[in-house]
């Protein structure tokens, strides 16, 4: 499948954000848009708003969150990935506990970015899936 | 000097001191050396020896008494006196001719020897129960019991052949005859003095000792002068000097508390029991002998037998009637031991329940405050990265009007921010309650339930200077506890929070118009897992104070009573600390 669509003639990611702080979206929404071949494409407040997000818009990247009402990243990323392998989710979180990283991969996850990172390796590590 | 303090003296002296040790030495050595040489010698020079020993114990006696016995001196003295009497009674007989009587007719000799047995009884009684002490009516039913026993003997050797022998004259048959009534007499108060002795009061014991050496002197006298074979030397003379000997050392003897010791009243030692089997037994076997020799079953004997029966009787049920009530007593204490180890139990197993429960409150808290941490700053603080990421991205590009609206937009959200992490730290801790004191926290509190809570009015009043830091802390939290309560289970429009306070006692009152709950359910919901009245409870006792619960239909008050000082014991400071 494509991998995004032209936008003035380069390649554009379009991305979903997924995260429970309204505020956070927006932010991330604002800072990812003004970022030259990102595009955000939609967002959820959950991980069972997720599923149905993804799966209806088939972004070429995800950036999910961990700690959610109603379901958690890890298993709306597991519940995307069964129905769709090709999904390329990225685990955006506060917490970096190794087991958690651990057990995010097994899962099938693409990248795994904690928020207390400069918001340029997020959008390096975003970038480096262009490929 | 012994220390005369009664007997609720702990402490009971027993090593005598230098002057009694000394006093004590002197009789022994007095009493020794007089019976060795009264023993030894013969005729003029034994009698003489006699006299001198027995007037020296005397005076050792009185010494005695003099120095070391200040209280129930009055039994002492009688003793004493009676002892005199006795002994001048001797002299007397012995040097007839200083008042020119005939020693072998009745005459003021037998006057001063026979006042020696009432003033002695008397003297022992009071020595007994001279404190007001009671006299053991088990161990004078037993004392009867022996005393029978023992007027049986005198009867049987002294008393029958007395009456039995011919007579010259009446007054020599009633002087003959009180000599052994005396004895019945020295032989009850003997008695009543063994069943109340107590082997610990050594003084008692020497009296005892004295007495029924007197005693047995007595009889074997009587029985010998009845076939003529006394002769002055021999065991009889032996009894009455070991009477004067253990009476004189006696008085000082250590330890006034110890002479008013006494055995239990109901209690059937060694001691007892042999004057008891060895009473049942006389009168069958002085029948027997009677029977054995040919002889008439004696009248009197017969009697007394039937009598020693009957109170051997009565004695028996008493003894079992005793049984009865310690067996009862015994598993009526074993109930309430039972019961109470029940309780501590339970207890115990509150205050663990409780103590998982603030162990577990602390984690929970922890999580509450990480979830919080998460959910708030942490995720704002990623938010504002974002932005500032966006500035330098705008900045780079030169577009100076959104980089200012940018900036601006940071600024905003960074004062958002601290005002959150501001929150966030009021429920941890309100600063309020360090700068402003209880009350003013109170009245936050109350501000925040009232502004959740519409229906409700909680009204905050009192005066109370600022309180010890523990102290104000655990009264905030019980009252945001109560706050809980009231606003989860109490149905209630109103609270009212009243603190009073001065520099001793700190109390804060909650007062609802709800409807209430069933106070002596605590326990129970503590152990269905609602510790939140329990809880407090625990809070404030840590502190030293008390809560009080009153309950009803129309509304619930709760009154925490601490000491205003705070805990005062380390080791529930200690538990403070934990629990907070």
């Amino acid at each position: 499948m494509s991998l995004g669509n032209t936008v003035t003639g380069t390649m554009t990611f379009r991305v979903v954000i997924v995260d429970d702080v309204e505020w956070v979206r927006e932010m991330l929404a604002d800072l990812l848009n003004d970022t030259p071949g990102v595009e955000v494409c939609g967002s959820a407040s959950d991980g069972v708003e997720a599923v149905s997000t993804i799966l209806r818009l088939r972004p070429d990247i995800v950036l999910m969150d961990l700690k959610m009402p109603r379901m958690d990243g890890i298993t709306a990323a597991a519940e995307v990935l069964a129905v769709w392998p090709e999904a390329k989710i990225v685990i955006n979180s506060a917490y970096g506990d190794t087991s958690l990283v651990e057990q995010a991969n097994d899962v099938g996850v693409v990248g795994y970015v904690t928020k207390d990172q400069r918001p340029s390796e997020l959008i390096e590590e975003l970038l480096s899936l262009q490929v | 000097m012994t220390p005369d303090t009664g007997a609720v003296e702990p402490q009971p002296k027993t090593e005598p001191s230098l002057a009694q040790s000394a006093f004590i030495v002197t009789g022994l050595v007095l009493a020794s050396v007089g019976a060795a040489l009264f023993f030894a010698l013969d005729g003029r020079a034994a009698g003489t020896t006699w006299e001198v020993t027995i007037s020296g114990l005397l005076i050792v006696m009185l010494a005695g008494i003099l120095c070391f016995r200040r209280e129930h001196r009055l039994g002492w003295i009688a003793l004493w006196v009676g002892l005199l009497s006795a002994h001048v009674g001797g002299l007397l007989a012995a040097h007839p001719t200083i008042i020119g009587v005939d020693p072998t007719a009745p005459s003021v000799i037998d006057v001063l020897r026979l006042a020696n047995y009432p003033l002695g009884a008397f003297g022992v009684m009071v020595l007994l129960f001279g404190s007001g002490r009671k006299i053991g009516w088990r161990a004078s039913l037993d004392a009867v019991i022996a005393v029978t026993a023992g007027v049986m003997v005198i009867w049987l050797a002294v008393l029958e052949p007395l009456l039995a022998a011919p007579s010259t004259a009446w007054l020599d048959r009633v002087v003959g005859v009180m000599y052994p009534t005396m004895d019945m007499l020295l032989l009850g108060v003997l008695m009543v003095l063994l069943m109340h002795l107590e082997m610990r009061a050594v003084p008692l014991v020497l009296v005892a000792v004295a007495l029924a050496g007197n005693l047995a002197a007595d009889v074997a006298f009587g029985a010998q002068s009845l076939d003529g074979t006394y002769a002055p030397g021999g065991v009889v003379d032996g009894g009455w000097l070991l009477c004067f000997a253990a009476l004189a050392v006696a008085p000082s003897w250590p330890s006034v508390t110890d002479v008013r010791l006494v055995g239990d009243d109901g209690r059937l030692g060694g001691l007892r029991l042999s004057f008891l089997g060895g009473s049942a037994v006389v009168v069958p076997v002085m029948i027997t002998f009677s029977a054995a020799r040919g002889e008439r079953v004696d009248g009197v004997l017969a009697v007394g037998g039937l009598c020693l029966v009957s109170l051997a009787i009565v004695r028996m049920a008493v003894f079992n009637r005793d049984l009865n009530i310690s067996r009862h007593e015994m598993a009526k204490g074993a109930a309430a031991l039972s019961a109470a180890n029940d309780e501590i139990h339970a207890a115990h197993s509150d205050r663990r329940r409780l103590l998982d429960r603030v162990h577990r409150l602390i984690e929970q808290e922890r999580v509450h405050l990480a979830a919080e941490i998460h959910d708030r700053p942490l995720q704002n603080l990623a938010g504002v990265g974002y932005q500032l990421e966006r500035l330098r991205m705008t900045a780079s590009r030169g577009d100076l009007s959104t980089t200012t609206k940018l900036a601006d937009e940071i600024a905003d959200a960074l004062a958002t921010q601290l005002g959150e992490l501001r929150s966030l730290m009021t429920e941890i801790r309100p600063p309020v309650l360090d700068e402003q004191g209880l009350l003013g926290a109170l009245r936050d509190n109350a501000r925040e339930v009232m502004a959740a809570q519409p229906g409700l009015t909680v009204t905050v009043d009192g005066e109370c200077p600022r309180l010890d830091c523990d102290v104000e802390t655990v009264l905030y939290r019980v009252a945001q506890e109560a706050m809980q309560n009231v606003v989860r289970h109490a149905d209630a429009d109103e609270v009212f929070i009243e603190l009073v306070g001065d520099e001793d006692r700190s109390v804060l009152r909650i007062q609802d118009n709800g409807g209430g709950f069933e106070t002596d359910r605590v326990d129970e919901f503590v152990r269905s897992g609602h510790f939140g009245v329990a809880g407090m409870r625990e809070r404030v006792e840590l502190l030293g104070g008390i809560m009080r619960i009153t309950s009803s239909s129309s509304g619930t008050t709760l009154e925490f009573d601490v000491p205003t000082a705070g805990a005062v014991d380390e080791f529930a400071q200690i538990e403070l600390e934990t629990v907070r």
